[in-house]
């Protein structure tokens, strides 16, 4: 699989991923060396290969904002890291890689990436949130150690919103709104089988996303 | 694009004299935009008209008591706010009234504008005797709406028995203007609710998530319902977060 695959929105989004995958993987390899699984380092691998390099994200609008996100998002611990990358952005990568999956307007290549993708992330966020209730436990105690550690990435998504809607709106149906609004869905209830209070946590994200 | 976060406003007395008159306004004005709106139900709908005229009544009382709540602690309810802020939902309930439309009147009067209400009541009993005579209020008012809440909630369930598409139909269709008209009056008054000692992004969230909840005993499957409302309310936060017109 080779960046020549992929048309110009398309590598950008690679680009994105691969960051982020990246600095998941090396997150879990520091600090939740069960969540570094084979389908992972699979993913990432293949999104260094086949994508383009860092050029196309730095000359677009989304650079400064995903810069912004993923200073956010380098944890420092093991409870971060499963909050951080296990819990929101495998999250939210999972969402992406659906789209992509999905959407008849992309090449092949990116269907096939983005469905290899999905089960690397769908397989991580089960891990991650065995292991957080393992390490923090439940309830009250995982929501106030929840809201410190998500608040910082919470924060920082909403800069990626004007350019998500303009980059990728309108050719794959991506919209800032309706990607935050399947990743609060798919959240609360992995929240609230971790025993936390749904009403509480749509209330820090929309707290986090009001930027308060 | 990188736009600048909002910076938190020092709240002076002047502010929180503004704040208050601006919510009472709301409270005590949209109390009898809700009044108006059941008893244009009531005569769309002869079967359940007693009982809409039963709440119409209820909520004109709402307003009565909240003006003289108003009265006793000296604030005054900013009627040029409120009709600002409700003149887009009498607009989208007089046309629902003249398509003779029940259910989307049903929808947006007991399921968006009753949980506006009930998100922001409930809070203010927290702050609710900082004013002399609020609480008692408040809370009868409170359990009044949860009331008309459940009935409506009721009355959808057996109107939508087994009927999910159509009622995810018109809960779209309802949708789109009537959170965006009362979900953008939430994020205007976050800072109001804000200055007087509430939580704003609180509100708001209880809001979506008691919307949701509603859909939910509608019989609208979890996630769907929680990415629908907080799809709609997103480009609202944005905006309020940008400080950019919310509508």
């Amino acid at each position: 699989m080779g960046a020549d695959q992929f048309d110009h929105d398309e590598q950008l989004l690679w680009r994105i991923l691969y960051r982020l995958e990246a600095l998941a993987l090396d997150r879990y390899e520091r600090f939740a060396p069960s969540l570094a699984i084979g389908a992972k380092r699979d993913i990432t691998r293949v999104l260094a290969k086949g994508g383009s390099d860092d050029a196309c994200l730095k000359q677009s609008v989304l650079n400064e904002p995903f810069r912004e996100l993923l200073d956010a998002a380098s944890s420092r611990n093991e409870t971060e890291t499963l909050i951080i990358q296990g819990l929101l952005l495998e999250r939210l990568g999972q969402i992406i890689y659906k789209v992509m999956s999905e959407q008849s307007a992309a090449s092949a290549a990116t269907r096939s990436l983005g469905d290899a993708g999905r089960e690397a992330c769908t397989a991580v966020i089960a891990l991650a949130e065995d292991q957080l209730s393992k390490v923090v436990g439940k309830g009250e105690v995982l929501f106030d150690v929840f809201t410190a550690a998500s608040d910082g990435v919470l924060d920082k998504l909403d800069g990626l919103g004007d350019a998500v809607n303009t980059i990728f709106g309108q050719r794959f149906g991506l919209t800032f709104s309706e990607l935050v609004g399947e990743f609060t869905a798919e959240l609360l209830p992995a929240c609230v089988a971790l025993g936390m209070n749904r009403r509480k946590v749509v209330c820090h994200l929309a707290g986090a996303f009001m930027g308060q | 694009m990188n736009l600048p976060t909002r910076p938190t406003p020092s709240v002076s007395s002047t502010d929180k004299t503004l704040a208050i008159n601006r919510l009472m306004g709301l409270a005590v004005f949209g109390e009898m935009v809700a009044a108006r709106t059941y008893t244009l139900m009531s005569q769309l709908e002869e079967e359940y008209a007693p009982l809409l005229k039963k709440f119409s009544h209820m909520e004109g009382q709402h307003a009565t008591w909240f003006r003289d709540a108003s009265r006793h602690n000296g604030i005054e309810p900013d009627k040029e706010f409120a009709d600002h802020e409700l003149d887009y939902l009498i607009d989208q309930v007089n046309d629902h009234y003249k398509a003779g439309d029940f259910d989307a009147l049903t929808v947006v009067q007991g399921f968006i504008v009753e949980s506006m209400a009930i998100a922001t009541y409930e809070p203010f009993l927290t702050i609710a005797d900082r004013y002399s005579g609020a609480h008692e209020v408040f809370e009868k008012a409170l359990n009044e709406e949860r009331y008309h809440v459940d009935w409506v909630t009721r009355y959808l369930r057996l109107r939508f028995f087994d009927q999910e598409e159509e009622f995810l139909a018109l809960a779209a269709r309802v949708n789109v203007q009537g959170i965006d008209c009362i979900g953008g009056t939430m994020m205007k008054i976050a800072d109001y609710l804000d200055a007087v000692g509430m939580s704003g992004a609180d509100c708001a969230g209880t809001m979506m998530d008691g919307y949701t909840e509603l859909l939910e005993r509608v019989g609208i499957e979890q996630k769907k319902a929680a990415k629908n409302v907080v799809g709609m309310f997103m480009p609202l936060i944005h905006k309020y977060r940008h400080g950019m017109k919310i509508k």
